[in-house]
């Protein structure tokens, strides 16, 4: 159906700098999963203390 | 006499590899349990696909005419479109109880910590040659929730989704077995001895309501990539919660769940082709897979000990290993390790909740990668 193809040869300079970007996407998925979390807590206790006993 | 015998000549070494995965697929499932619903539609699926001319999948005949195989239709109607992954979903959703969560909302850290994994992994891929989708599809594998990493890779790396389905899958029935050497390599025996009020909260209705449509707001307005997956999962959540659906809610726990699930797992073994499936990239997916489970482990446990260091009310730094999505078997997992440390500590209800926030973890780092990598 589908062939697999790695397009780099394993830890050449294509790799490496595929890697950096790799870095790139890391760092800013973890920020926005910390954010994106820290958000939910804010409003999962906002949430809480608005709908008590409702 | 030939024509009959044709299919038993033309068995190649790698097809009959593959019967002997299939076996060993099913064996798991049957005997050992693991993840039967789908390894066993899995591992039946790649013995169809093996046999030589198989007329479960599409075949060029001698004429150069296609002759589609309905493997190959589901295929393309269910994992191309994303259809199969996104209804699974629906059916998750409404399986879930976020109370505990919602009780315990400062668990929701550990479901964001412990998926480090999926972009250390996806890191240590592009070294091994893999372009930034094919890494982050195997990365995917750490979100150790299958129907993620079917989505994800059924996006970015269609021709990985076999193996990629396999490991996830298989490792996360193996949880009980890879989580506790890493957690006792992180941790000291006094860390695992640390105790844990638990004082639950009531939650009210509205609040069970209000929250699955809170959580796809947020997560659709900074990922609007990310609206199908969490959606379709909160759409299920709210079915359950909304307290008027009960009969859907049933429907989308069994019927649904049982039906797609069987659809899933015997269309994602048609991907196991001798030819694709046997080969280097396979191992070394299933070995990238591993390494994203342990280091999913490792962050989640590292993030409760870097947080001690704050609180005065320390956390037992396990219940950052539950924040991994496979529920409930890491929270039960990590109770039960308490438990081996000192009988009178009862870690459940926290690792609970830790557990169903890597669920919601997970689905946000898929989210994510869908919106961050081009």
């Amino acid at each position: 159906m589908f062939a697999v193809v790695r397009p780099n040869v394993p830890f050449s300079q294509e790799a490496f700098s595929l890697f950096s970007q790799s870095l790139g996407v890391t760092i800013k998925a973890m920020t926005g999963i910390f954010v994106v979390i820290l958000v939910f807590y804010i409003l999962i206790v906002l949430l809480g203390k608005l709908t008590a006993g409702k | 006499m030939q024509e009959l015998l044709l299919g038993l000549t033309s068995f190649t070494i790698k097809q009959i590899g593959m019967l002997l995965i299939a076996g060993v697929l099913i064996y798991l499932a049957v005997k050992k349990d693991y993840e039967p619903a789908l390894l066993l539609p899995i591992g039946f699926g790649a013995i169809l696909v093996n046999i030589p001319f198989s007329a479960a999948i599409d075949q060029i005949a001698a004429n150069g005419e296609v002759q589609h195989g309905p493997l190959t239709m589901l295929f393309n109607a269910g994992i191309l479109t994303e259809l199969f992954p996104l209804l699974i979903f629906v059916a998750v959703g409404a399986m879930i109880d976020f109370t505990p969560l919602l009780q315990n909302p400062i668990m929701l850290l550990f479901g964001a910590a412990a998926q480090f994994g999926i972009f250390f992994t996806m890191a240590v891929a592009t070294l091994f040659g893999y372009s930034l989708k094919e890494a982050a599809s195997i990365g995917i594998i750490g979100a150790a929730d299958g129907p993620t990493s079917i989505y994800v890779a059924s996006q970015f790396a269609k021709e990985l989704l076999g193996p990629i389905s396999v490991a996830a899958y298989s490792y996360m029935s193996l949880v009980p077995i890879i989580q506790p050497p890493v957690i006792r390599a992180l941790t000291t025996k006094s860390e695992r001895k640390i105790k844990m009020e638990y004082k639950p909260q009531a939650v009210s209705r509205t609040a069970k309501v209000i929250f699955p449509i809170m959580v796809t707001l947020i997560a659709g307005i900074v990922a609007p990539t990310s609206v199908a997956l969490i959606g379709f999962l909160m759409f299920g959540n709210l079915i359950r919660e909304c307290g008027v659906l009960n009969k859907l809610s049933n429907a989308a726990q069994n019927e649904l769940a049982n039906l797609v699930t069987l659809l899933l797992g015997i269309t994602i073994g048609s991907t196991m082709t001798a030819d694709k499936f046997l080969s280097a990239d396979t191992l070394l997916i299933i070995a990238m897979g591993l390494v994203a489970f342990i280091f999913d482990t490792a962050g989640g446990v590292v993030f409760a000990k870097v947080l001690n260091i704050f609180l005065k009310r320390k956390i037992n730094p396990m219940i950052g290993a539950a924040g991994i999505s496979a529920f409930p078997m890491s929270a039960r997992v990590i109770h039960k390790m308490g438990q081996k440390e000192d009988p009178s500590n009862f870690l459940l209800m926290h690792a609970v909740s830790a557990n169903v926030a890597g669920q919601i973890g997970s689905v946000i780092a898929g989210g994510l990668i869908l919106a961050l990598v081009k």
